[in-house]
């Protein structure tokens, strides 16, 4: 039995369809990719394994999360699990943030919720949530309110409010795509690091290929609702037998070669 | 029409109210203004639909003739302050910056003051009437919609569509009328309605306190008024007037939804 | 020598921020500082720059569409006037990056690409001149009466390049005109501007942060901080030979395929 298996999962709004019968299973410890464009539904399947889905969505099939199925938990359930068994990293980190609370007792909500922590133990642990996600001087940044933080250091702050109860499944979502080049590959090495630490498995959702590559062992590609093709990364890169999968392998390619014929020899 | 609900039934009831108000000019059971003290207070029957009020007016005529009152007023409202305030709105809008601020803060006083002031310093100048009513309530609430306008338009000028335009050489007017004005029309067809919904509130409320619509003219509002000292005898007096307000108000608030909804491409199913 | 086609000198850009104390000066931020530019007639030059950075202002103040705080912008050697405008805007046009929000939701295909038609006076006939430029862009002709929100993404970007191309331009400025597209998408119009950039002649200047789709378009490049141009050069010697610290971190941190085994 593997640490979260998801059967033939439907997720439907009314008549439309937009994610159609997939599957697929991680083990702990496991990091999978899921990339597809916009549309293709893979935000879809994380909100249905969070049970974050809007109402008017409808959701099928089984989510089996340590044994557990996760679909027929009711709300008060499913709220006792999430940010403490399982939790998500959204996309984008202005709008995931409130913006009238400060971002230490943000973070420190989840423990407070969950693991019962007093008001001052769960300000301590979050500054050293904050120390464990790569930001700098966090005895004052955890007095910021979002707005006065930059895009790199808010997502940050998501990470953190996402580990505080040490979840065993973490689920992200286009966590650099509004950030700029600079600080992707910083908050990207931050993600690995805690996962890699904490054994937890990760869900890395993104329509970027390259960084799906580094963030993954396995890949799912996913188009119309669909998972087209699932395989571990090499074997993804060196033979892809959809043709979907086998354009977005070659235009990867491509675009990097295209790429290295400049930097080849870089100095950076 | 089948699915927009609000439309169809904004629509209905406006047209009822209107055709009321329509039907009275050439027509009414009784003359409205007619007192017949002998049957004061007299149960709906067949000769009397409504029945009368204290002075034996038959209320039904009543309640046609003051429908006149209250569309005209709620549409000379309607006119006045959507001109008054869209063009203030946008021309602030459009204006270099201290002039935006002066025109700010000034209609921020303006919306401070209620409606009810400006009425009671125009009949004190004019003595009361419709005419005086009207005219405050467009002033005040020109105001809020002067105020909403010119935010919504301050947003649109920073649109990327408009800086296209401006990259194409338009000059304001034309930027004005091709894509400002389509792309607050919701937000006006709204406002229009809720204008309307307080001029006829408003109208009432101004002659119930004596400063619109002057005795002996009919209007719901003072239909409301004197009923009130009937209330332990007669209740249902004051049922009519009051239902007639509700549903006019309510018409007007439907169909202004309404009217947003079908007017609005990005609604609409794609043809693809 | 002949004049360079747009040339930006000593450019600065200043936005005033609330205050922050009650006496004493606002605090202001230099959006563009101390900026020297020259783009020559069939350059293809990108502008290379986070969010930040200072490069959409730049653009805004290139076209005109935003006034400098000091220094000057000059069009073929000269200073703009207001009755030279029209020409100017004539030549040099700009696509936006966000395909959704740079259409007016409210007109048709047919009445976007019509705008700069009418409102710079173009000579040809207008409905001629629409259906070419939709060849051009590779849309069908079936389009022209649907609104933005019926089109997908790239549809979208196809007609706002349309509308830029719609008065025969000569210099064309893209503000990210791919970061809102899908991986797919985002190659089928690159291979669109290319292709038009050659066949049509035209000067680009190019805004992005992806340093890929920089490379894929443009020979020379400029590095953009925090208002001012850090490092310039051939594509080829940015890319290769970084001078600038920045300018390493931003190449080094380009996210690369892993080596197969």
């Amino acid at each position: 039995m593997k640490f979260l298996e998801v059967n033939n999962l439907t997720v439907s709004f009314g008549n439309k369809v937009v994610v159609d019968n997939a599957s697929f299973e991680l083990a702990a410890g496991e990091r999978l990719g899921i990339i597809g464009e916009s549309g293709s539904g893979k935000t879809m399947i994380a909100l249905a394994v969070i049970g974050l889905l809007p109402d008017s969505a409808t959701a099928t099939g089984s989510i089996r999360l340590a044994g557990e199925e996760l679909l027929t938990l009711n709300d008060q359930q499913m709220s006792a699990r999430r940010g403490n068994q399982l939790a998500m990293v959204f996309q984008e980190p202005l709008t995931a943030l409130n913006p009238l609370m400060r971002v230490g007792k943000q973070i420190a909500q989840p423990l407070r919720n969950h693991k019962k922590l007093s008001r001052n133990a769960g300000l301590a642990r979050a500054i050293a949530l904050c120390t464990a996600v790569g930001l700098p001087d966090p005895e004052h940044i955890v007095r910021a309110y979002p707005h006065q933080l930059s895009g790199g250091q808010r997502q940050r702050i998501g990470l953190a409010i996402a580990i505080a109860c040490s979840p065993k499944l973490l689920i992200v979502d286009e966590p650099t795509t509004a950030l700029d080049v600079s600080v992707q590959k910083e908050v990207l090495k931050t993600i690995n690091d805690l996962v890699q630490q904490q054994g937890t498995s990760l869900v890395f959702i993104s329509h970027d290929l390259p960084v799906v590559s580094t963030m993954s062992e396995n890949i799912a590609v996913m188009r119309n609702g669909e998972i087209v093709e699932q395989a571990n990364i090499s074997a993804l890169f060196n033979n892809p037998h959809h043709e979907y999968s086998k354009k977005l392998v070659d235009l990867a390619r491509a675009t990097e070669n295209k790429f290295n014929r400049f930097t080849i020899g870089s100095t950076a | 029409m089948n699915r927009n609900r609000n439309l169809f039934f904004g629509i209905c009831l406006v047209a009822f109210s209107s055709t009321m108000a329509l039907l009275s000019v050439l027509w009414t059971p009784y003359d409205p203004l007619e007192i017949n003290p002998d049957i004061s207070l007299a149960k709906p029957s067949w000769s009397h639909l409504l029945g009368t009020d204290v002075l034996g007016r038959d209320v039904f005529s009543n309640l046609l003739a003051g429908s006149r009152t209250t569309l005209i007023t709620a549409f000379l409202v309607v006119m006045i302050t959507m001109s008054l305030g869209v063009t203030t709105g946008i021309g602030a809008a459009l204006s270099p910056r201290w002039f935006n601020r002066t025109a700010i803060y000034s209609i921020d006083i303006v919306l401070a003051l209620p409606a009810v002031l400006f009425a009671i310093v125009l009949a004190a100048i004019r003595g009361p009437s419709t005419f005086t009513a009207v005219i405050a309530i467009s002033i005040a609430t020109a105001a809020a919609v002067a105020q909403v306008t010119r935010r919504e338009v301050n947003v649109l000028l920073n649109s990327d569509y408009v800086l296209a335009a401006r990259a194409c050489n338009s000059n304001r007017l034309r930027i004005v009328r091709r894509h400002i004005l389509p792309n607050i029309r919701a937000s006006l067809f709204i406002q229009a309605s809720g204008a309307a919904s307080i001029a006829i509130l408003a109208e009432s409320t101004l002659s119930y306190l004596g400063l619109g619509t002057t005795p002996p003219a009919p209007s719901w509002g003072r239909m409301l008024a004197s009923s009130q000292q009937y209330l332990i005898i007669d209740p249902i007096v004051a049922l009519w007037p009051g239902l007639a307000i509700i549903f006019t108000v309510l018409g007007f608030n439907l169909l202004g939804d309404g009217l947003r909804e079908a007017l609005d491409p990005t609604l609409r199913k794609s043809k693809s | 020598m002949s004049n360079p086609l747009i040339e930006a000198k000593t450019l600065c850009r200043d936005f005033k921020l609330p205050r922050t104390a009650i006496s004493g000066a606002r605090p202001v931020r230099h959006a563009v500082a101390d900026l020297d530019l020259k783009i020559e007639v069939g350059d293809r030059l990108g502008v290379v720059g986070e969010s930040g950075s200072g490069k959409t202002t730049l653009a805004k103040l290139l076209l005109n569409l935003d006034k400098p705080t000091s220094g000057s912008i000059t069009f073929k050697g000269q200073k703009l006037s207001l009755s030279d405008m029209a020409i100017f805007r004539r030549e040099v046009q700009i696509i936006f990056q966000d395909p959704r929000s740079s259409l007016d939701p409210r007109m048709t295909v047919e009445q976007i690409i019509l705008e700069p038609l009418e409102c710079l006076d173009f000579q040809q006939n207008h409905q001629s001149r629409i259906e070419q430029v939709l060849q051009q862009v590779e849309l069908d002709p079936t389009i022209w009466l649907r609104y933005p929100h019926e089109l997908s993404g790239g549809q979208r970007q196809r007609v706002a390049i349309a509308r830029a191309l719609a008065t025969q331009p000569s210099v064309l400025i893209a503000d990210e005109p791919v970061s809102a597209l899908d991986v797919l998408v985002r190659e089928e119009i690159l291979q669109l501007l290319s292709g038009l950039i050659e066949s049509l002649n035209l000067t680009l200047v190019l805004i992005s942060h992806d340093l890929s789709v920089i490379s894929r378009l443009c020979e020379k490049v400029v590095v953009m901080r925090d208002g001012r141009i850090i490092e310039s050069g051939t594509t080829q010697d940015v890319f290769r030979t970084p001078q600038h610290q920045f300018t390493q971190h931003l190449i080094a941190s380009v996210p690369r395929l892993p080596t197969i085994k």
